[in-house]
């Protein structure tokens, strides 16, 4: 039989959360396993931690702004080049047709 | 026939020996003869796929011939959106989900001129939920067509069980962390894993979006750049496909340089060390093997903390109404709540440090063409045990890490036999954007070696 295992406060702390949440959705048996995965998350974030950053080092992630475009309306007989901006192209976004 | 690469299919369906109807009619029999026996499909796309089939015969008997997918079948893991069909993403919750529109990798590939026969089996949700075991799907575990005993990996296992069992000439699968290389080493076969961005992700299931990357399944390295060339390309409707452009470059190159992590072979089984040992000679006879050591960062514990908190993100209407208790897998079912203690600092902290590993290993593979390392540490699992512990991954996968943190594109091939005689193979990781470098280093291994060319005895 496997010693239980040591008091983690801030693990114990997070765990809390996810027992206030879901707490009345799961057995004991499951909670306890809960209890572990949190607790290897917070290994996890333990492992990150002590990694110097600078300033500068930005999330790894790239975010634009956004301004919707009205969509084109293209005519053949009145097309024009010389007037022509290509700003006005389509700009669909992800998600369009989606399933309800 | 059935085991033909798709370049020599493309030979023979341009010079008018086989049809494409001929070609759509062997696949759709053998997927639904055979599809059942391994759990490795949805749905199979009779009516549609024969429109797609006389339509290209048309258009090449005109002379209209676009390319060397014209006419050959191919099969899509099902979270690929596609009109017509349902797109289950291997999930109870979602097997009556149907979508309006084809992911941008559909219609690509229909503009190339495939013909899409199957919807193919997944585990659910691409295993962003925690799966540790091959039942995590609403269809049953995928079986390895080399061992009936056997799993094929995941998730994207009945894309690799089908090009295995010779379902279908080549299928499409997707990666989070794993999900191509992982499956195709298990059933032999030659997986690409595409940098981040290359390939548009409109219309596929997202799990995490910033690791979610498409990719080929074949018989061959050079297959799977014939497959990335279609698939490949900006798209508007996906911000960050990448609009650098792509074609797949088939020449021959005679020497490269890899270099070999430290201790790669840490936790591997003794026929994997073996097998990838004897890469190595071959690879040296391509160029020159050095062992290289990283920077000690927390690879696993980035990339892992992005996948939990991301998947938890993208199926959050899921988790928090309860719904996952409709999924297969029970651990599946619970392990998300889990998600919930993540601190907000500590995703970010990952993301920072995303930064940091990829200018790292971006200045390692500087030096060198791929690094190169086993597919898995094993011979594929067996069927109706768990392949991992609850708490932790069964051995470290630093490749996967870097890889999939970073974006990086990886091909995996066979490479030989374990003790259970299911197939082993190698992965050669490139730097970004650099697919066709390690294709050209993976066509030469095989040019030097006939592990791909080994089929399992289907019954």
């Amino acid at each position: 039989m496997s010693e239980p295992a040591k008091p983690d406060r801030e693990a114990d702390g997070l765990f809390e959360i996810v027992r206030q949440r879901y707490g009345d959705r799961l057995t004991p048996e499951l909670m306890e396993e809960l209890r572990k995965i949190v607790r290897a998350q917070v290994e996890a974030a333990r492992a990150l931690r002590p990694v110097r950053l600078t300033n500068a080092d930005e999330p790894m992630q790239r975010f634009a702004p956004y301004r919707e475009e009205p969509p084109l309306t293209f005519d053949p007989l009145t097309f024009d080049p010389l007037t022509f901006d290509p700003l006005t192209l389509p700009s669909p976004q992800r998600g369009e047709g989606d399933a309800p | 026939m059935i085991f033909t690469p798709v370049r020599e299919l493309a030979g023979l369906v341009r010079a008018r020996k086989v049809s494409p109807v001929e070609l759509a009619e062997l696949y759709l029999d053998r997927l639904e003869r055979l599809g059942p026996k391994y759990n490795a499909v949805v749905t199979v796309m009779r009516e549609h796929a024969l429109t797609q089939a006389r339509r290209a015969e048309g258009e090449i008997a005109a002379g209209d011939y676009r390319g060397p997918l014209h006419g050959i079948p191919y099969g899509a893991k099902d979270l690929l959106a596609t009109a017509g069909a349902p797109t289950t993403w291997g999930a109870a919750p979602y097997k009556d989900q149907r979508f309006d529109f084809d992911a941008t990798v559909i219609r690509k590939l229909e503009e190339a001129g495939a013909v899409l026969v199957a919807k193919l089996a997944m585990i659910e949700l691409a295993g962003g939920m925690g799966y540790r075991q091959p039942t995590a799907s609403f269809t049953g575990p995928c079986i390895n067509p080399w061992d009936a005993n056997a799993w094929t990996g995941g998730s994207s296992s009945g894309s690799c069980a089908a090009v295995a069992a010779g379902l279908v000439p080549f299928a499409i699968g997707s990666e989070t962390w794993g999900s191509i290389l992982s499956p195709a080493g298990y059933c032999g076969l030659s997986g690409l894993r595409p940098t981040y961005g290359r390939v548009s992700r409109h219309g596929a299931m997202a799990l995490c979006w910033t690791l979610d990357k498409l990719g080929p399944l074949g018989q061959t390295a050079d297959d799977c750049g014939l497959v990335l060339d279609a698939m490949a390309g900006a798209d508007p409707r996906d911000p960050t496909a990448s609009d650098r452009p792509y074609r797949y470059d088939a020449a021959d190159r005679k020497r490269f340089s890899f270099g070999v992590i430290t201790n790669v072979t840490d936790g591997c089984e003794a026929a994997v060390t073996e097998n990838f040992t004897r890469s190595l000679g071959v690879l040296r006879k391509m160029g020159t093997v050095e062992e290289v050591t990283l920077p000690d960062l927390p690879y696993e514990q980035i990339t892992r903390t992005i996948l939990q908190v991301e998947a938890a993100s993208a199926f959050e209407d899921l988790i928090e109404s309860g719904g996952i208790a409709g999924l297969t897998a029970p651990e599946d079912r619970t392990t998300p709540y889990a998600r919930d203690a993540i601190l907000a600092k500590d995703y970010l902290k990952a993301m920072r440090l995303r930064g940091v590993m990829a200018r790292e290993i971006d200045r390692v593979l500087g030096r060198f063409d791929a690094l190169v390392a086993p597919g898995r540490i094993n011979e594929a699992p067996v069927l109706g045990q768990e392949f991992r512990s609850a708490i932790s991954a069964t051995a470290k996968d630093v490749m996967g890490a870097v890889g999939n943190g970073a974006g990086l594109p990886a091909v995996c091939v066979p490479n030989g036999f374990g003790a259970r005689g299911l197939p082993t193979s190698i992965q050669l990781m490139g730097r970004a954007w650099e697919e066709n470098t390690i294709l050209a280093a993976a066509r030469v291994y095989q040019s030097l070696t006939d592990w791909h060319t080994r089929h399992p005895k289907l019954g």
